[in-house]
């Protein structure tokens, strides 16, 4: 009982909006490829047309703007092929480590402050091994309880999917199966 | 006779290793698993992982009284762990979202920072039962004390605001402006300046704690932590989105070098008995260390996962 109120008290609680909430949710997924690294990166790093690759992506407009810095910045809009959008911006593209990284600005995964590296290495065999990281947050930003669809599973089951089949098919892309 | 010599050499090194036994030591909180790494200083093993509440965030340590804070943020709690035993000891439960943690210079007082509630709290560390609060401003961040404890330094993160406390009547004496999005913070060795990283500002504020007056460094991308060289000559930013450390050259006021480290770099510390800097990596599950005299990245520890270190992470066990 005394557990139930102190639920209700903490309920009561008037919250004022932070950015996000404080503990960041992290998925890291990799996947070992039968094709030479140059080819993969290939692929990855052409920040335009992932829909060569990744199956939920239908097609991307791909824009340079300046940013609020006033520092030109590559952004794309990726439409899904179930409908939805998502705005993202390209922060860095590094030949040498072969490493790109972005964030998403807005769109359809129930995410906030997304943060992405995707990697190609070199594995054995002349094979690749491909390295995709995101760090975000759920969409609900204050204490529980949270609304259905904006906790850190939602976020988490959204984004596990999207590297699950884009690194999957990444794979049979780059193979040429 | 070279038999003899080898058998002399090994003594000479397990009498070293005794020296050091009492080595600095580093406490890693690893948000992805719920547990402190503990390193020790001198050979960088791991003497020991320790549970703790759910995904620890911020440390504190005190010499005095063997003891390490670590807040909980989804645990609603901070773990206090004895530093001889390597074991949570007591768990001081907290309404709301701790994240910043720090230490009164006597040790008497534990400060713990509520993200949401946007207040912070005043525990007495002999008895936890006794606290005070203060309401600041939003997303209270990372927070510090003065060296002679009369204030309290509280980076607002949704304020873009440093709040200056005075920890006798918990009351707001002072708001100095940062940069957008303030988030770690560290006093320079001498306590007369504070630095402050501005976490989408892309810069250090060097606030001048005379006169209140601040000064802006560029740094890299989406910075987070800060610490500074015990001969305040350096300050070194944590990158998180360029995996890089910036060092930057405080007479020159720039940047003079850039040194990569692990993925996504949060907590950093300088430990002045090794004069190495210790960087926790939350994408590489590690710490790199950086030799200070050279800037160069000498060594990963593996931890454990998502390791973020948020405060003053060593524990000073050779000066005690």
């Amino acid at each position: 009982m005394k557990k139930i109120l102190a639920l209700l008290a903490i309920g009561l609680l008037p919250f004022s909006a932070a950015a996000h909430g404080p503990a960041p949710q992290k998925v890291e997924k990799t996947i070992t490829i039968d094709a030479s690294p140059d080819k993969v990166w290939a692929l990855v790093k052409d920040f335009g047309n992932w829909q060569k690759w990744h199956p939920a992506v239908e097609s991307t407009k791909l824009e340079t703007k300046k940013n609020e810095a006033g520092e030109e910045e590559t952004l794309r809009l990726l439409t899904l092929k179930g409908g939805g959008t998502i705005l993202e911006n390209l922060k860095s593209l590094d030949e040498d480590s072969k490493q790109l990284k972005y964030g998403i600005i807005e769109g359809v995964l129930p995410v906030a402050d997304y943060y992405s590296t995707i990697s190609v290495k070199a594995a054995d065999g002349g094979k690749s091994e491909v390295k995709w990281l995101g760090r975000f947050y759920r969409v609900y930003k204050l204490n529980p309880p949270i609304p259905p669809g904006q906790d850190d599973k939602s976020a988490l089951d959204a984004v596990n999917g999207m590297y699950d089949t884009g690194l999957e098919n990444l794979k049979k892309v780059a193979e040429g199966k | 006779m070279k038999h003899t010599i080898r058998i002399f050499s090994s003594f000479l090194v397990f009498l070293a290793f005794s020296l050091l036994a009492q080595a600095n030591e580093a406490y890693i909180t690893n948000q992805g698993e719920n547990t402190v790494s503990v390193i020790n200083l001198a050979d960088h093993s791991i003497i020991a992982t320790i549970a703790v509440g759910k995904a620890p965030v911020g440390v504190t340590a005190s010499a005095s009284l063997g003891r390490v804070y670590i807040s909980n943020v989804d645990g609603h709690s901070v773990s206090v762990i004895d530093s001889k035993k390597y074991e949570v000891v007591d768990t001081i439960a907290i309404p709301g979202s701790p994240v910043g943690i720090a230490l009164s210079p006597d040790s008497k007082t534990l400060y713990v920072a509520d993200w949401n509630d946007n207040r912070v709290l005043a525990i007495d560390t002999a008895d936890t039962e006794q606290r005070r609060e203060v309401s600041i401003g939003k997303a209270p961040a990372g927070i510090v004390i003065s060296q002679d404890g009369s204030k309290l330094y509280v980076a607002n993160r949704d304020s873009n605001d440093l709040a200056i406390i005075d920890t006798q009547s918990l009351k707001i004496l002072q708001r100095v402006a940062t940069g957008e999005h303030p988030f770690g913070v560290t006093l320079g060795p001498d306590g007369k300046q504070l630095f402050v990283v501005n976490v989408y500002a892309n810069s250090l504020s060097v606030i001048n704690l005379d006169n209140l007056e601040s000064r802006t460094i560029a740094v890299g991308e989406h910075p987070y932590c800060v610490t500074v060289s015990p001969d305040s000559r350096y300050a070194y930013v944590t990158n998180t989105q360029a995996d890089t450390v910036s060092v930057l050259d405080l007479e020159q006021n720039k940047e003079t070098a850039k040194i990569r480290v692990g993925g996504f770099p949060e907590g950093i510390n300088y430990d002045a008995s090794t004069n190495r800097i210790y960087v926790a990596n939350w994408f590489d599950n590690s710490v790199s260390v950086i030799d200070a005299s050279s800037h160069k990245h000498i060594q990963d520890i593996p931890t454990g996962k998502q390791s973020r270190a948020f405060g003053q992470f060593i524990l000073n066990k050779t000066s005690h």
